[in-house]
């Protein structure tokens, strides 16, 4: 006896019209990308439907493109390791022991998500570049012989690393209240010591959480760009999305070489997944309900000072230290000038630069995040309210892209727009149409997420005392979905304030946004302007996360 | 205002769950369906409402067709002119008690003054004037229930359709909800259609009783018909609880019926269908003294205390026999017993 009400028939041609409208916009906002990737990396433009291998040749015997794959996977593997252990650590250290203020710190912890990449990494090169990062100016001040130097793989997986611990740390968090209390209960009943129970029965419990925070560390990580460029670039250690923006530089771009290591970015998230599930094959834990129980606390005692430290040493890296170096610099007239004034601030932030790329971002971001979030409502109540026939597919069609790297994506887009007749590319409609299509699915799972709270006989109450399909939808659920819509809303507009890997292969002078801007200063070496634009970036980036956070108790992914 | 269904059928994919149904539900009357899960009174109730497209067949509520399979014609739920008393209540969470049970005047487009003054006048008939401004999240589930109710009322639907209202209740406030429906149903004289999986429930709040199982109506009539007279096995054990007895002689002599169980030989006024066995509801037996003839020789097997009755388990020659007396007569395991009962008491079911 299903629950769903049965209104697929009597209004069958206006669903259906509806679903083959939503189901073109998804195939030309998603699925289109994504196929031309695939077939630009193998079919000569030019020559119609002619098998043309050039550019996977020229990759596959490029010294320079297996290079950055190594690097690429080096790195990223690295740095997945380094947030499974934190982010692991600090979600057992706020879940389950009694250090102070760990309420408190788990919130802040959650913040560096919001941090962007670009920006994290330009702090840390102002804290640990070679010879002249703070810390290294402060070793050397205090003539202790040793030179920490950021410019170098280890320092590219260790800036992504901390950045990408608390995606780790809210799973990890997650499943560990999630896991019935009694179960470690029993063992401890039947004999176990307390590090028996912890190696024999929780960590197998927790081992999916932590392989699925991982596999998301990696597929985030291989998919970056910020950091990357930032602190390889002196250097030219060039990960696949740095290729990928040095092929779109060259003119005219190469686009086959971009829908190659596009295509590489996408088989390893792929195959990252892939061995997720292999691991995950025939190990499910139906005991790890959704149900929140309360986790059982550790009494710490003294050794609480070591993990209240543990944490508090997180904040500092990944958001203190970063914010005040980039302070500093923000108010210096250069870097490490000495002389620190709010008018080197002021004066870097009033431009008309900052003001047009601004306006564009926020217009841009509203814009995107509205359409975003409206056509993640459409599909969600499509999926879960209907009865139609390929509403899975949709689903599927528009959750595809969270794991193709956002630079992948972005350069599926650029080739479904750069040969139609009219003008997309070179408009800000372009970054429109890859935001939307990329990001969708955050909306999507968000408000699918409430709707299922939802219980279908509010709707069909109002239906049987005189409410029409619309007014329900109006009157009902929208008002009991609101707070997830708006929520979503927030997450999208921030995320595209920040978005720098699609935006940079896709902007035009007229569509230059905010993050373009930064990049633009970071590339002629205005360090000190640099940090005012990346306070502004965090300032905002921390200002809606706080919102989401007190606002709408959400979490942010 | 009389609830018809004629030949109603409906299906989940290949799942058969109504099979070709053809009712009347009286006009000013409490109808229950009654059945185990799955058998498909709540289909039936969610067809009638409008949230279920029948399969096959016709529904007409008054004598107006809102559904039929052939000419086709569906009339979407909210012009049926239906209230409903949900399982889970309904009750809209953001919107306070008055806004609740306002809306079915709301969306009639009734005016404010009466819409205020009418959902007051509701209030206090399921009591709870005072309440109106309340949250609805506020409210415990005895409360939401009466504004499930009050909505139902206010919206002045001569049909109410109640699924498993009572089933989120805990046990003494059902008791007492069962007795203020019936006594709203009748003071206001709605048609009801109740659905219930709970038979006792069903006993005490229904006129008529519709026995659903697999799709069919199996049996229906007053409760005490049901009980008295199950036609079926499954009738029998499913309402109440039923001996069930198949070792039996018929012996059939000068125009004589009568049947043997084990030393017991009781009358049998009626001829049975091919195949029935004997029904005896266990409060129908008499417990004697073992060694006397013409009973029912049995020994104690288990016995249970119920406070305002004694049930024990007897081994006969004609299988386990269930007996429920209001006797003090202490009873113990291994004791042997005669048991005995009235012709009248017998049925055949098949």
């Amino acid at each position: 006896m299903s629950h769903v009400a049965d209104t697929a028939w009597p209004r069958a041609l206006p669903q259906a019209l509806g679903l083959t409208s939503l189901g073109a916009l998804i195939g030309i906002l998603v699925l289109a990308p994504l196929v031309m990737i695939l077939t630009r990396a193998v079919f000569d433009p030019n020559a119609a439907r002619t098998l043309d291998a050039r550019s996977l040749v020229a990759v596959l015997t490029g010294w320079i493109y297996w290079s950055a794959l190594a690097s690429t996977v080096a790195v990223a593997l690295c740095s997945a390791l380094l947030a499974c252990v934190v982010g692991t650590a600090l979600a057992w250290i706020f879940v389950r022991t009694t250090t102070f203020g760990r309420t408190v710190l788990e919130q802040i912890a959650q913040l560096p998500i919001f941090i962007p990449p670009f920006v994290g990494a330009v702090a840390w090169a102002l804290l640990l570049a070679p010879r002249v990062g703070a810390i290294n100016r402060i070793l050397a001040a205090l003539g202790i012989p040793i030179e920490l130097d950021l410019y170098t793989h280890a320092g590219m997986a260790w800036v992504m690393g901390i950045y990408l611990a608390p995606y780790v740390m809210m799973i990890v968090a997650a499943a560990l209240r999630s896991i019935d209390p009694s179960l470690e209960e029993a063992a401890q009943v039947c004999g176990l010591t307390k590090l028996q129970t912890a190696l024999r029965v929780t960590a197998p419990l927790l081992a999916p959480a932590i392989l699925s925070g991982a596999v998301l560390a990696f597929t985030i990580a291989v998919g970056l760009f910020g950091t990357p460029i930032v602190l390889g670039w002196s250097r030219q250690i060039l990960l696949l999305t740095s290729r990928i923006w040095i092929a779109s530089q060259a003119t005219p771009p190469d686009y086959g070489i971009m829908a190659v290591l596009s295509l590489y970015l996408i088989v390893l998230s792929i195959l990252a997944t892939a061995a997720q599930r292999s691991f995950l094959a025939g190990r499910s834990y139906v005991t790890v309900t959704g149900k929140g129980f309360r986790p059982r606390v550790i009494e710490l005692g003294p050794w609480g000072a070591l993990t209240f430290a543990a944490g508090c040493l997180y904040v500092i890296l990944a958001i203190a230290a970063p914010l005040v170096v980039l302070v500093a610099a923000a108010l210096s007239p250069y870097t490490w000038a000495g002389q620190y004034s709010i008018a080197n601030l002021r004066a870097s932030l009033d431009s008309d630069d900052v003001w047009s790329t601004m306006t564009t971002s926020v217009l841009i971001s509203t814009a995107a995040a509205t359409l975003a979030a409206a056509l993640g409502l459409a599909i969600s109540w499509v999926v879960s309210r209907t009865r139609l026939p390929g509403r899975q597919l949709l689903e599927y069609l528009v959750l595809l892209p969270i794991s193709v790297p956002g630079i992948a994506f972005g350069v599926g887009v650029m080739l479904v727009w750069i040969d139609v007749p009219f003008a997309v590319y070179g408009t800000a409609s372009i970054i429109l149409l890859a935001f939307i299509g990329r990001f969708t699915a955050y909306a999507v799972r968000s408000v699918s997420a409430s709707l299922v709270q939802i219980h279908p006989e509010l709707e069909e109450s109002a239906r049987v005392f005189g409410y029409g399909p619309v007014r329900t939808f109006a009157r009902i659920t929208f008002p009991l979905i609101l707070p997830s819509v708006l929520a979503s809303w927030i997450l999208l507009f921030s995320f595209f304030m920040t978005e720098l890997s699609m935006v940079i292969l896709l902007y035009s002078e007229s569509s230059r946004m905010f993050s373009i801007l930064a990049f633009e200063v970071w590339n002629v070496g205005d360090f000190s302007r640099l940090a005012a634009l990346s306070l502004l970036q965090t300032a905002i980036g921390l200002t809606l996360a706080v919102t989401l956070k007190v606002v709408f108790r959400q979490k942010a992914l | 205002m009389t609830i018809q269904v004629e030949n109603l059928a409906k299906s989940f994919g290949p799942v058969p769950v109504l099979a070709a149904v053809t009712e009347t539900f009286e006009d000013g009357s409490i109808s229950v369906l009654l059945g185990a899960s799955g058998c498909g009174k709540t289909t039936m109730l969610r067809c009638i409402a409008g949230l279920e497209r029948p399969t096959r067949g016709r529904i007409a509520i008054n004598g107006r067709t809102v559904f039929s399979h052939r000419p086709p014609l569906f009339v979407p739920v909210e012009r049926r002119n239906v209230a409903m008393v949900f399982q889970s209540y309904a009750i809209w969470p953001h919107m306070t008690v008055f806004q609740n049970v306002s809306l079915p005047l709301r969306a009639a487009g009734v005016d404010r003054c009466t819409i205020e003054q009418k959902v007051n006048e509701t209030l206090a008939l399921v009591g709870l004037s005072g309440m109106a401004r309340r949250s609805a999240t506020q409210l415990s589930g005895g409360q939401q229930q009466r504004v499930a109710l009050a909505r139902c009322i206010v919206s002045s639907s001569p049909v109410i359709l109640m699924d498993e209202p009572l089933s989120n209740l805990d046990a003494n406030l059902r008791i007492a909800m069962r007795a203020e429906i019936r006594g709203l149903q009748r003071r206001l004289a709605h048609t009801v259609l109740f659905v219930t999986h709970d038979q006792e429930e069903a006993m005490f709040i229904a006129d008529t009783i519709y026995l659903l199982h697999e799709g069919k109506v199996l049996q229906k009539g007053p409760p005490k018909e049901i009980y008295e007279s199950p036609k079926t096995r499954y009738a029998a054990e499913f309402l109440g609880r039923a001996n069930i007895i198949s070792k039996f002689e018929r012996i059939t002599a000068a125009g004589a019926n009568t049947i043997r169980l084990g030393t017991l030989t009781v009358s049998a006024s009626s001829t049975p269908e091919e195949g029935a066995v004997l029904c005896v509801r266990p409060e129908k037996w008499r417990a004697t003294a073992p060694d006397l003839t013409d009973v029912l020789q049995g020994q104690i097997v288990e016995t249970r205390y119920a406070g305002d009755r004694i049930e024990f388990t007897a081994d006969t020659p004609v299988g386990r026999i269930v007996v429920i007396e209001i006797s003090r007569e202490e009873r113990r395991v291994g004791d042997r017993v005669g048991l005995t009962l009235d012709a009248c008491d017998i049925r055949w079911v098949v």
